[in-house]
């Protein structure tokens, strides 16, 4: 049985890498006791997925993760299997292993996993994936990024933001340790705006982006407050603190 | 309370910079089990500090325990530092910050007491670099009563000379109760308002302190040590009350410390320094729940301590000696103990620590037992295996993956030079292992050898890849594709073995025997893996060092020589430059055989291993004479268990 977590990867924890969090999250499971499903072979992995993952220094509010449950271990409901006639029971849907699973059940161990999460992150909703939906990554269109930036001129911020709206195309190039690639930012940016902040003790200013996902692929805030100095704002794109704050799914 | 001002780094500002560095996780702290206490209400501030990055010395056991150990203390707030990467000093030296605690992000200056722990010779400059990054001036004769205490302990602190410009006082042997004794002390102190030399006083009370400024070294003239003494420390009447009373109450009536008949107001701190060794672990603390980091450490595992020190008596071990005598834990609290952190902490694999874990008496029971129980499913794995089918099996009996391969020691090729270094290891014995290890599966064996060793000749280099290449023909001949990894370090004479006194060999002399082995492994099924000659020869000398080169560690700390274990970060050019600047000669502390009476920096730091068994050993090396284990109950006589009232403690028999 598939569950999806929705949980949060908070300010203190924004330093983590994708790898870091899955390793501390794999952790929080098994401290929480839940029953995850292994992978069959040498060497038994967790069935646990992750989607559209955060670069180090990024924080988010909604991020998703699914894991696979071990049906015969499921506590409360262990190795029953059946329609899900018992009151208080949920059919996982219409899946091939027809699994139940306590509605209080899967509520505590929602909270046994927050509980036992490291500060910074918590859980923040769960649900049953029904056997034969797609995978999340497919369904993910788009991210709401928070941009906090500090010291810029305001009038600069937001002409800057109003040119890069205007063009059609914007290119930056990624730089790997290997390659550059040139990515076209424009099509991916939905939409931008922005907030200020209050002027005292200095300039504070929040940008707000949505950014598309296509089929798993999408582009980095960062990489378009790098852009925003080709229309005349000054800004260390390393500086500022990027937030995701909503992820869209179909 | 913490009696210095200071200005703690705001989150939103750190937060804005850390995108510069690499891995900022480093930095951030917030792990489970890491504590926070209110400064207000304790009143020792201790940081513990290691001179390497956070995922290594996150990985480091004895951290983690004087972590547990210090904390459980109510009236005592630890919290821990590393050493910030080449990229984080740089930043904190353009935003004008000082080193900080990960726990509270405080500067490293406001803390009563900055522990290093000394695992490597080659984290010194590191040592200095944090000093100066906290804020606390380098030299010990430069702080005063407003800075922190700077102790070190760990291994290298039983011969580290040439730290002790900087350290103000040094902690020998096992640190659990010691470093509480030493806490216990400085709030003792704090509240005399009595001068700083008065603390070092009265912390050269502790066994297991050793004050580095309270001791003369005499030079003869060819740049010889002639004599290691206590410099006579004169002290005014309350303190000398305070000496008296120590001295005659115990608790430690081995120590040599003295008060002068003769001279009124005299105080002579111990002729030799003796390392503190707890008697039993069972009883010693241990972290149920130890801090779990959010990055991935070097070693991402649970550790379980299942004995400590070893007596199997390679010559070459300075662990072997450092750690005596051996000391089991019951196998019930092995097993308690495992069962209970891999519950908590989430860890899927748990590994049973040792020097040698296949020697640990009741290792069977306790790993089929772990095997067969425990909450998570958990892997369990032995460190540091011996090289034998009885140790193989205990792999293969731990379902270690055999993907990953398996790793034994047998540290010289030929059974001449395992001879010379006591490795009680035959060839029969290693082509044993192998077959065995190829039957359960392994397919990549992978072997540590030393060169460079005593008396090696070009035979016994070459040995080393006949053995190699006769595993891989054993391997062939069951069927088989084999992989043998051959990797070589050059042997570094270390401070208190009976190797003590022989020369380091030169760089050439040692890429030239890799040189050959290089030629002879090749082929398919074989790898052969080196490390580089002149950190080899940089570890010889500040091993056995004296404190003439402090001057040298400055200098190397002002030219920016960081991380010098680390290949990349390794600038054997500079260091020559470092030496040739500070007139040290690199051969005289490297390649230079000793003199039997010479005495040695370390001769005034008592291990418990008397110099003349050493010697013994030394000779008897030669000779090729093997020197059994005293584990199973016939005593050698290295001299630790009379002169330190101590004894070897096996399981079952408490
Ligand atoms: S004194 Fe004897 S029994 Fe004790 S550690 Fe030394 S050799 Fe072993």
């Amino acid at each position: 049985m598939k569950i999806r977590v929705k949980y949060r990867k908070g300010d203190s924890v924004r330093f983590l890498s994708h790898l870091d969090v899955a390793r501390v999250i794999q952790m929080s499971l098994r401290r929480a006791g839940w029953p995850v499903a292994m992978t069959q072979g040498f060497s038994p992995k967790p069935k646990i997925s992750f989607y559209a993952p955060l670069p180090v220094g990024t924080a988010g509010e909604e991020e998703y993760f699914d894991v696979v449950l071990d049906s015969e271990k499921i506590p409360g409901s262990a190795g029953k299997k059946g329609s899900g006639k018992g009151q208080g029971r949920i059919p996982t849907g219409a899946g091939a292993h027809g699994d139940v699973i306590d509605l209080k059940e899967l509520k505590s161990l929602a909270r046994a996993l927050s509980d036992n999460m490291p500060p910074g992150f918590s859980v923040r909703g769960v649900s049953i994936v029904p056997d034969q939906e797609e995978s999340l990554e497919e369904k993910i269109s788009a991210s709401e990024y928070e941009v906090d930036i500090k010291g810029v001129e305001r009038d600069s911020l937001v002409s800057a933001v109003n040119a890069f709206l205007r063009e059609h195309s914007v290119l930056f190039q990624i730089q790997r340790p290997k390659e550059t690639k040139d990515v076209d930012l424009r099509p991916y940016v939905l939409d931008m705006d922005v907030k200020l902040g209050k002027p005292e003790p200095e300039e504070r200013a929040f940008i707000t982006m949505k950014i598309k996902h296509d089929a798993g692929r999408t582009v980095r805030p960062q990489w378009v407050l790098a852009c925003l100095s080709r229309f005349g704002l000054q800004i260390d794109p390393r500086e500022a603190v990027v937030d995701r704050k909503k992820v869209y799914l179909d | 309370m913490l009696g210095v001002r200071y200005n703690i780094i705001e989150w939103d500002d750190l937060r804005r910079e850390l995108g510069k560095v690499q891995k900022p996780a480093r930095y951030t702290g917030g792990e489970i089990n890491a504590r926070v206490k209110d400064h207000s209400s304790v009143d020792v501030h201790f940081a513990l500090a290691f001179p390497d990055v956070y995922e290594v010395g996150m990985s480091h056991l004895g951290s983690q325990i004087l972590y547990h150990v210090l904390n459980s203390r109510q009236d005592v707030a630890c919290e821990r530092v590393y050493a910030p990467w080449i990229d984080m000093e740089k930043l904190l030296r353009e935003k004008g910050w000082p080193l900080f605690s990960i726990e509270s992000r405080l500067p490293l200056y406001v803390f009563d007491i900055v522990g290093f722990s000394l695992q490597y010779e080659l984290t010194y400059t590191n040592v200095l670099a944090m000093l100066d990054l906290g804020r606390i001036p380098l030299r010990s004769r430069d702080r005063t009563r407003e800075h922190p205490l700077v102790i070190a302990g760990g291994p290298c602190a039983m011969a580290a000379e040439p730290l002790s410009d900087f350290i103000d006082a040094f902690a020998l042997g096992d640190g659990e109760e010691l470093v509480l004794e030493i806490v216990d002390v400085y709030r003792q102190w704090k509240r005399s308002g009595r001068p700083r030399k008065d603390l070092l006083i009265m912390l050269s009370l502790l066994e297991g302190v050793y004050v580095p400024s309270f001791y003369s070294v005499d030079y003869g003239t060819d740049g010889t040590i002639e004599a290691i003494r206590p410099k006579e420390i004169p002290v005014d009447p309350g303190m000398y009350a305070h000496i008296r009373d120590t001295l005659s109450k115990g608790p430690n009536p081995r120590k040599c410390a003295s008060l002068n008949e003769d001279k009124p107001g005299i105080y002579l701190p111990p002729e030799r320094v003796r390392k503190r060794v707890v008697r039993s672990l069972e009883d010693a603390p241990f972290p149920l729940d130890p801090v779990i980091p959010l990055m991935e450490p070097i070693h991402d595992r649970a550790m379980v301590e299942i004995f400590r020190g070893c007596t199997q008596g390679c010559r070459f071990c300075q662990a072997g000696v450092l750690y005596r005598p051996v000391r089991e834990r019951e196998p019930e609290t092995v097993e308690r103990l495992a069962r209970e952190i891999l519950a908590r902490s989430g860890y899927d694999e748990v590994s049973l620590v040792s020097l040698s874990s296949a020697d640990y008496s009741r290792i069977k029971e306790v790993v089929s037992s772990l095997v067969k129980d425990n909450p998570c499913a958990a892997r369990v794995s032995l460190p540091s295996l011996r090289v034998d089918s009885f140790s193989v099996g205990l792999a293969e009996a731990l379902g270690t993956s055999t993907h990953t391969g398996l790793t034994l020691a047998p540290e010289a090729g030929s059974q001449r030079m395992r001879d010379v270094i006591n490795k009680k290891v035959t060839e029969g014995d290693i082509l044993e292992a192998s077959l065995h290890a190829f039957r359960a599966g392994f397919s990549h064996i992978k072997f540590y050898f030393m060169i460079g060793l005593p008396g090696e000749t070009d035979e016994d280099v070459a040995a080393i890849a006949d053995l190699a290449v006769r595993v891989r023909q054993a391997g062939r001949d069951l069927g088989i594709r084999p992989t043998v990894v051959v990797s070589v370090s050059g042997f570094v004479p270390k401070p208190h073995t009976p190797f003590q006194w022989e020369a380091c060999m030169v760089p050439e002399e040692i890429a030239r025997r890799q040189a050959i082995l290089a030629r002879a492994l090749r082929g398919p099924g074989l790898e052969f893996r080196y490390h580089d000659a002149e950190m080899t020869r940089l570890e010889a000398i500040f091993s056995r060092g004296d404190r003439r080169l402090g001057a040298s560690l400055e200098l190397a700390f002002k030219r920016g020589r960081r991380f010098d274990a680390w290949p990349d970060r390794f600038d054997p050019v500079a260091w020559e430059e470092i030496f040739r600047e500070t007139g040290v000669d690199a051969a005289f502390y490297a390649h230079r055989e000793r003199g039997k009476d010479e005495v040695l920096p370390w001769d005034h730091l008592d291990s418990g291993v008397r110099k003349s068994y050493l010697w013994k050993e030394r000779e008897r090396a030669l000779e090729r004479m093997l020197t059994r284990d005293c584990r199973a109950g016939l005593c050698t006589g290295c001299g630790i268990c009379p002169d330190f009232g101590v004894r070897v403690r096996l399981a079952g028999e408490r």
